[in-house]
């Protein structure tokens, strides 16, 4: 689990930010932020709200844009690109180029409502990747398998509870076979009994596969278990980052010794 | 064959007068419209079922039927009751009672859109229903609806020619006549159409002014 | 039972009946036989038998008629054939509206400036003048640039832009309506900006739009009736005409009002129907 390819910073970064700034109008949410991904690694995001973690999600999903710094995924910056010699601003072709690597699952499952569940799973698969529909429905059934829910294959989501929806969102960004899948605090807008059946698909996938996996909670039990390594953001810097056991035990930083307690607490 | 320009200054006089008319018609039909809208609206909110139910469909039937219908309808039948009015009251009539339809429909929103709270306020200071709305109800029940009947006052302006149908000397009424006169069609009923484009965008303004005082942006 | 053979009887008289064989030939057939059998063994009452035969047929009519159609209902086949040009006119102007509302209100989405202003300035002229007097306009002043078109063809035209000038509107509104998110999740699977307008943002705006396009296509109806003033021949024309030959002008345009009013309840009806279609599987609070 957590243990996994710990040689990762002596490899190539997959994901790289450096000083990035963003504000929202005066609003400074990212600060100078710098923050380097293994291959592979898991990575928890922690911090109080407004700290900036979505944002940086966001910003990696090309949801929103970089005041000022550089973003690269898998060496290849995200807002500039190549083009006869010169880096000049990247347009949507390169964007889409970029976000072939990166999947987002979203607090409010976003799922597609006029669309039944193995629609949802196939229809980027078949529009973007160019499957056709058997291949697309095949990996759609190996997805509902992994994450339990075979049998919802034709319900509509106003059909299936928030956690379900959920798997079936985590199934869909799957069939996309992204490198670095993003998830934006994905159990806040659940109730707490329905919690546990997402948390253990995302403890399924960080044993059974290679995936990067960047996630924003406040589950930090979770946390705990399944990263390899622990940032704790507050006011769009990072304040501390670390080994879980020694993030979530003996944290040097007065803040984050704060947070933890106010965390935990609860 | 291209455009007399010379034909429009001739014109445009004769126009002018029309316009006036047919802005008379539509203050004077917004006027009906107003105050049988509230009747409307008022006989809604009655307890007895049935004439509730009798206004709502009454409303729902004249505005699913065309004005133009209508107007024949008045302008036709009523002799027949003994009144005889001018084409241009008929249509006033007309068109108050179509739009009558519409502006009940601005009040009842309006007025369901008030807080119970300030209904049940009004009953534990013992207002009566007359005082009730003319003191709680109406005051702060109205400015909201008023760009709303704003808009309604453009339509009743742009359907104004309608009217030309049983010969009032409105706008279009007069381009035909002009156009009869003078067998070019084009010159007339193009600046008739000028005056109602420039009519609607000054309008249009208009009521985006009134919207911005009248209506609480949350 | 008796009902029965009563309204088999008036179809048979109205020729709408099939004649079956047997028993249920019908009374009117049996006396007919019953006559002709008479004057063929009575040559003599021949004549008179002819006779019989013609005033019991009209007769039969006309007690059909007095029956299930009074006045005013009897003015209903007149009117027939312009219920049939207002439905032609209404369907095909809704053509029309319909592409003329989706080109302008996603041309208002355009990314190219010229694009979103041709589309503004459609919408003002379109909805900032008179339906009637664009009527006008096209079909008397434009054959002086040059072009003439008959007055179906520019009811069709008028209509369809007019309607189609508030329609782009309710489009507009309607893809404002769908959430951001949904937008969102479709950029997280890396789907295009066609498809994510194609496949995902226009299917739910859709079932945004069915109401407020059921009022205009309501409206759409009722702007038909203005089409009679430059002389097609669809419901009010033929009102006009029917007064002027028979002077029954409250119970005209009486029937000629309840007559739109089926109309528009019909249109009202097919709406919600469309709308519980489009919408199964969601869970759409908007429909009864």
């Amino acid at each position: 689990m957590s243990q996994q390819s710990r040689r990762k910073l002596e490899v190539d970064p997959i994901l790289r930010m450096r000083r990035v700034r963003k504000s929202y109008g005066d609003l400074l949410v990212l600060d100078d932020l710098d923050l380097e991904v293994a291959p592979s690694e898991r990575i928890a995001l922690i911090g109080p709200s407004g700290s900036g973690k979505s944002t940086i999600l966001r910003i990696l999903m090309t949801l929103e844009r970089v005041d000022s710094g550089e973003i690269q995924i898998e060496g290849e910056s995200v807002w500039t690109y190549l083009h006869k010699g010169a880096q000049i601003p990247a347009n949507e072709q390169h964007l889409r180029k970029i976000r072939r690597k990166v999947g987002m699952i979203f607090q409010q499952f976003n799922l597609f409502p006029h669309m039944n569940v193995l629609r949802n799973l196939t229809e980027a698969p078949v529009r973007v990747l160019g499957l056709s529909s058997e291949e697309a429905r095949g990996r759609a059934l190996e997805l509902l398998e992994l994450i339990g829910l075979t049998d919802k294959i034709d319900a509509y989501p106003a059909q299936l509870s928030g956690g379900q929806k959920q798997r079936v969102a985590i199934a869909r960004a799957l069939a996309m076979r992204p490198r670095i899948m993003l998830f934006d605090e994905v159990t806040s807008a659940l109730d707490p009994e329905l919690v546990g059946e997402v948390l253990n698909v995302l403890r399924r996938l960080a044993r059974d596969s290679n995936i990067t996996m960047l996630i924003v909670t406040h589950h930090m039990r979770f946390a705990q278990d399944i990263a390899d390594r622990v940032v704790f953001l507050e006011s769009g810097r990072i304040v501390e980052e670390g080994l879980p056991e020694v993030m979530f035990s003996r944290p040097s930083h007065p803040r984050t010794r704060e947070f933890l307690e106010s965390v935990l607490e609860q | 064959m291209s455009f007399d320009w010379n034909l429009v200054l001739e014109i445009l006089p004769a126009l002018l007068s029309a316009f006036l008319v047919t802005v008379q018609a539509s203050l004077l039909g917004m006027a009906v419209a107003l105050l049988l809208g509230l009747v409307w609206a008022l006989l809604r909110r009655s307890g007895n079922r049935l004439v509730a139910w009798s206004a709502t469909w009454t409303i729902e039937f004249i505005r699913s039927t065309p004005l133009l219908v209508q107007v024949y309808f008045l302008f036709y039948v009523l002799p027949s009751f003994g009144l005889s009015w001018s084409p241009l009251v008929t249509g006033v009539i007309a068109l108050g009672l179509h739009y009558s339809a519409y502006t009940a429909e601005v009040y009842r929103t309006g007025i369901d859109n008030l807080p119970k709270g300030q209904w049940e306020a009004a009953m534990a200071l013992n207002l009566g229903r007359f005082d009730t709305y003319r003191s709680v109800v109406l005051p702060q029940a109205i400015p909201p609806m008023i760009p709303a009947l704003g808009n309604y006052l453009v339509a009743i302006f742009k359907e104004t020619p309608v009217l030309a149908a049983i010969t009032v000397n409105e706008l279009l009424q007069t381009a035909k006549l002009i156009g009869a006169d003078s067998f070019r069609y084009l010159e007339p009923l193009t600046v008739v159409g000028i005056l109602f484009l420039i009519a609607s965008l000054v309008s249009a303004r208009l009521v985006e002014k009134l919207e911005a005082r009248f209506v609480p942006t949350e | 039972m008796f009902t029965g053979g009563l309204i088999h009887f008036h179809l048979l008289v109205l020729g709408l009946a099939p004649r079956t064989g047997g028993r249920s030939f019908g009374l009117q057939t049996e006396v007919f036989f019953f006559l002709r059998a008479f004057g063929s063994t009575h040559p003599g009452l021949e004549p008179a038998v002819t006779a019989t035969r013609r005033v019991l047929c009209t007769g039969l009519k006309q007690l059909f008629y007095g029956v299930f159609m009074p006045p005013p209902f009897d003015l209903l086949p007149g009117l027939l054939s312009g219920v049939v040009v207002t439905v032609q006119l209404t369907l095909g102007a809704a053509v029309v509206a319909f592409v003329a509302a989706f080109i302008a209100g996603l041309g208002r989405f355009s990314r190219s400036r010229l694009q979103r202003s041709l589309a503004k300035i459609y919408v003002d002229i379109f909805r900032g003048t008179s339906a009637l007097v664009q009527l006008f306009w096209v079909y008397f002043g434009l054959p002086l640039l040059g072009i003439s078109l008959d007055a179906m063809a520019a009811g069709i035209l008028v209509l369809g832009l007019n309607v189609g000038a508030y329609g782009s509107e309710v489009v507009r509104g309607a893809i404002k309506s769908v959430p951001r998110e949904q937008v969102e999740a479709a950029v997280a699977l890396n789907l295009s900006e066609r498809q994510t307008l194609w496949y995902i943002v226009l299917p739910q705006a859709v079932l945004f739009m069915i109401p407020p396009f059921g009022n205009l296509l309501i409206e759409l109806l009722k702007g038909t009736a203005l089409v009679s003033l430059i002389t097609l021949s669809e419901l009010t024309f033929r009102g006009q005409m029917l007064r002027t030959a028979m002077f029954r002008s409250g119970e005209i345009f009486g029937v000629i009002l309840l007559l739109y009013f089926l109309l528009s309840l019909m249109i009202t009806f097919g709406m919600r129907r469309l709308e519980r279609r489009l919408a199964i599987g969601q869970d759409y609070g908007g429909v009864e």
